[in-house]
């Protein structure tokens, strides 16, 4: 069993020129090891860990920009909304009013035309009543000349006559009447 | 019984500057070099913001570790030696763990580990100069009291001493107590069944099936570990302090 940590081959000493040559090949690999590390995989890892951090940083601030967002239109909304019942409200407060109008126009009119009606049919009857009457006048009359033309056996002047007893029925009826 | 445990063999020379001497624990190293780097880059490929695969969810634990260790002992300062740190640990760890494998490890070599404390010591003193300043650092050496100075000088020195003697120190005892056992087990089985005529019979050395395995599970596992996060765990500590004024 040699000197474990001198080289094999070499004289028996405690340091010497092959262990600089490890030494320095050590620092060499070291050195390019460490670069090729931090260049290809600690860099890549924390490179990744950076861009995480920054998306959910962005991720944050769009969602709190959404919110600020939403709430702003809430609250347009929400006037709206406000405006629009009140709106309503003034829509049907004034329909309301309307029809009261209408209604009582409606009823006004419907009271107008039935008096209308009414009058219309009471002149419509005083004047069948007449026509009756005249007819019945005449009726009386040309059978009374007829009569007296029978009983006289005479022509009278048919006119005259017939005024005669217009005049008769006329005295007659308001006596009536009265 | 022949045991014999050696030193890394020199494995060819370059003949330039009076002989370039490549020994094993270099050869070892660029080997596990390229598995570091080749298991790393797979680890890192594709790496995704969301809906990461599990392979993903790993490398972010582990990385995450490394980051909790750093920050928890260097502070804020800790976010551009984390590279380095980690790098440390998985260069430590693979060099002692390769013994598994049946490599000579590296670690277990001090020249090795003597470099890494180097640049421990290294990294320490330039933290300290970037704290504050050359004439601090200088200074900093006869504190509290000039005649301090031998003292100061000794104990940094001593840092980057102990630290490379004990790593080297531990994975070289895992190394060798692990060759004496196998060796004793050898000898035992040989021992025991010296009585069967049989020479292919007698010579199986049933006793080294499984029983170095356990020890295999102490030093090169368990020592591996513990002597990557030692050693990184002072390179850390040493740093961190040495930059006393600047705020964690």
């Amino acid at each position: 069993m040699n000197l474990l940590f001198l080289s094999e081959q070499a004289t028996q000493g405690l340091f010497e020129l092959n262990d600089l040559w490890t030494l320095v090949f050590t620092w060499i690999n070291l050195f390019i090891l460490y670069l090729v590390m931090k260049k290809f995989f600690f860099g890549k890892i924390q490179a990744m860990l950076d861009k995480r951090r920054e998306e959910v940083d962005e991720t944050y601030q769009k969602a709190e920009t959404a919110e600020s967002e939403a709430n702003a239109l809430k609250a347009e909304y929400d006037a709206k909304i406000a405006e629009a019942t009140e709106t309503a409200e003034a829509i049907v407060s004034n329909a309301v009013k309307t029809a009261r109008a209408k209604e009582t126009e409606i009823v006004s009119d419907a009271r107008a035309k039935a008096a209308a009606t009414m009058a219309s049919a009471e002149a419509k009857i005083e004047i069948d009543r007449q026509k009756a009457l005249n007819e019945v006048k005449e009726d009386i009359s040309s059978m009374a000349v007829e009569i007296a033309s029978k009983v006289i056996e005479r022509e009278i002047q048919a006119q005259d006559h017939e005024r005669l007893i217009d005049e008769m029925i006329d005295q007659l009826s308001k006596e009536q009447e009265a | 019984m022949n045991v014999s445990v050696s030193g890394p063999k020199i494995l060819f020379e370059i003949p330039v500057l009076g002989g370039i001497v490549i020994t094993e624990s270099i050869v070892c190293q660029w080997i596990f070099m390229v598995v570091i780097i080749g298991i790393s880059l797979w680890l890192v490929k594709d790496l995704k913001v969301k809906n990461i695969s599990r392979k993903q969810a790993l490398v972010e634990k582990i990385y995450a570790m490394l980051s909790n260790m750093v920050e928890s002992t260097m502070g804020k300062r800790g976010e551009k030696y984390k590279a380095y740190i980690g790098t440390l640990f998985v260069f430590s760890f693979m060099g002692s763990i390769s013994g598994v494998l049946g490599f000579r490890p590296y670690t277990a070599t001090i020249a090795v580990t003597g470099a890494m404390a180097l640049l421990t010591f290294v990294l320490i003193q330039a933290a300290s100069i970037k704290d504050s300043g050359v004439k601090g650092w200088l200074k900093s050496y006869a504190e509290p009291f000039a005649f301090m100075l031998p003292l100061n000088i000794i104990s940094n020195a001593a840092t980057p001493v102990s630290m490379a003697a004990r790593h080297f120190g531990n994975i070289t005892a895992g190394m060798v107590i692990t060759a004496l056992v196998y060796g004793a087990l050898g000898s035992v089985s040989a021992a025991l069944l010296q009585w069967i005529p049989s020479t292919i019979l007698s010579s199986m050395t049933f006793l080294q099936v499984g029983i170095p395995a356990v020890l295999s599970l102490y030093f090169d596992w368990f020592g591996a570990f513990m002597q990557a996060f030692v050693f990184c765990m002072l390179t850390m500590v040493f740093i961190a302090n040495a930059c006393a004024n600047e705020e964690a």
